[in-house]
């Protein structure tokens, strides 16, 4: 644990100091104030956001932690060659990762609530769901993207993958399961819309979202099913565990890949 | 003193390392020489534990390493080419370094040899490659590594500094390190090799000295002389 935070330590103070983190802060407070500020309600606002958060993030998580991973690559080795475990090197660079991340995104979200509703706006609720949606969004993806590429030696086809993956769970998922709630529609096949959305980090988080904003209209075939079967508490208890999942699993599976790979 | 017993790898269909046997002994600058692809890279990779291999052993002054990670405290690496993360300092990069060696060493004197004290506080983009060298240098001459291994460790470096590195590498190796080096340099290797490895189709073999491969191969220069091994190993393959 020690050796992680030593190898965190110094890629936190790489990453956080890095334009591409800088930009990813001005790009939020952008958003956010504007949103915030020139939207008729705080609820349209605020499903904007979501609507940004619930895309960027996990395509700024994926893109740029395979970049950084491929990037690193030849400091990389020259950790492998130190007495420190192979999970400690990539988890601390992981970490730093998605904490530098998270950190970015998390300003640029609650400067926007700052300035529009100064201190008594970091008590929105509102808020503090997209802060959380963000903050899993960045440590699933981040998290995915090391795992394609420590599966990948190929840069180019690394990348590739991520973006496909970010693709398929953040545009495509939706369409297929469209699909086929139209197809099965006279079949109750309300259960198996609940276990197909826990498939998907970005669906779970965008129905979390819309459960918090209580937005029927915004909530979609998925997020509909769910206030029916769970309500609005249980609903969420279950998003937020399906989420610790699909954090816990890409970052298991990295420290079991890491040991057996050659460099 | 680093023992290679029968050592294999295999890369999907191609086997690069062929049962490497190998010893190599205390106080003594080893160069281990090669054609481009015969496996250089990837033995040094598995001594350092980069690469696992599929089969044989490595023993480090008679311990295994292989899937071991506490025996790197006693190995300096300087890799062919110097990458450390760009927005921080050569101090936090040293001293990142220093704390994953745990140790109390203090490395100015190697930062006063390279001169590097006028760069510590620069942040690592602003550096020139030569530069980055001389850091990646002090990372695997510090905290007393018993085995030092070196890939292409002049490339980079002007005049001056390779004189200082090779003499300072020189006065390792008296005082007992075991010094593993591979380079395309064959002044270098001519100069600071005690021993010659060659590498060919996966297997290894210890020839002497330069000197005493020029002997054998009856060449007037290093070059000639490899040129001749790595012919005839292909006429054989």
């Amino acid at each position: 644990m020690r050796d992680l935070f030593k190898v965190f330590s110094l890629s936190f103070k790489d990453l956080i100091r890095s334009r591409i983190i800088l930009i990813y802060f001005l790009f939020f407070s952008a958003a956010s104030f504007s949103l915030l500020f020139f939207s008729g309600s705080v609820d349209k606002a605020v499903i904007s956001l979501m609507n940004i958060v619930i895309f960027i993030v996990p395509l700024i998580a994926s893109v740029y932690g395979s970049v950084n991973y491929y990037n690193s690559l030849e400091f990389t080795e020259m950790l492998l060659a130190q007495p420190i475990k192979r999970s400690s090197i990539f988890l601390g660079q992981l970490f730093a990762l998605a904490l530098a991340m998270i950190i970015s995104f998390s300003l640029g979200i609650v400067l926007g609530f700052l300035i529009r509703d100064g201190f008594i706006g970091l008590q929105s609720p509102y808020l503090k769901s997209l802060l959380i949606s963000g903050a899993a969004l960045s440590l699933i993806f981040s998290g995915i993207s090391f795992l394609i590429s420590l599966k990948n030696t190929d840069k180019a086809k690394g990348i590739s993958y991520t973006f496909l993956i970010w693709l398929v769970l953040a545009i495509l998922y939706d369409g297929f399961l469209l699909i086929w709630f139209i197809v099965f529609e006279d079949y109750p096949i309300e259960k198996h819309a609940l276990v197909l959305s826990l498939l998907n980090p970005v669906d779970i988080c965008r129905i979390d979202l819309m459960l918090e904003v209580d937005s029927s209209a915004m909530m979609g075939y998925t997020g509909a099913v769910f206030k029916s079967f769970f309500g609005n508490s249980l609903g969420q208890l279950i998003t937020s565990s399906a989420l610790i999942l699909w954090i816990i699993i890409p970052y298991a599976a990295i420290v079991r890949t890491c040991k057996k790979i050659d460099f | 003193m680093i023992e290679i017993l029968s050592l294999h790898k295999r890369f999907k269909k191609l086997e690069v390392l062929r049962g490497v046997d190998l010893k190599l002994q205390s106080g003594k600058i080893y160069s281990i020489l090669g054609p481009n692809g015969c496996g250089k890279s990837t033995l040094i990779k598995c001594i350092l534990g980069m690469v696992i291999p599929d089969a044989g052993d490595i023993r480090i002054n008679g311990e295994t390493a292989v899937g071991r990670t506490k025996f790197k405290s006693r190995v300096g690496y300087m890799p062919q080419k110097a990458k450390f993360p760009s927005n921080v300092s050569v101090n936090e990069v040293l001293s990142m370094i220093k704390k994953i060696r745990n140790s109390k060493e203090n490395v100015q004197e190697l930062i006063s040899l390279f001169e590097v004290e006028e760069h510590l506080k620069k942040k690592i983009a602003t550096l020139s490659g030569g530069t980055l060298q001389k850091v990646s240098a002090i990372i695997a001459l510090s905290y007393f590594p018993e085995i030092i291994i070196l890939d292409e460790p002049t490339a980079g470096l002007d005049p001056s500094t390779r004189l200082v590195f090779k003499e300072y590498i020189k006065g390792l190796s008296k005082e007992g390190k075991t010094i593993l080096l591979s380079s395309h340099v064959l002044s270098d290797v001519e100069e600071l090799s005690d021993e010659i490895i060659i590498l060919l189709n996966g297997m290894s073999d210890i020839k002497g000295s330069a000197e005493d491969l020029k002997k054998e191969m009856e060449s007037p220069t290093l070059e000639i002389a490899l040129t001749k091994i790595y012919q005839k190993a292909k006429l054989d393959a």
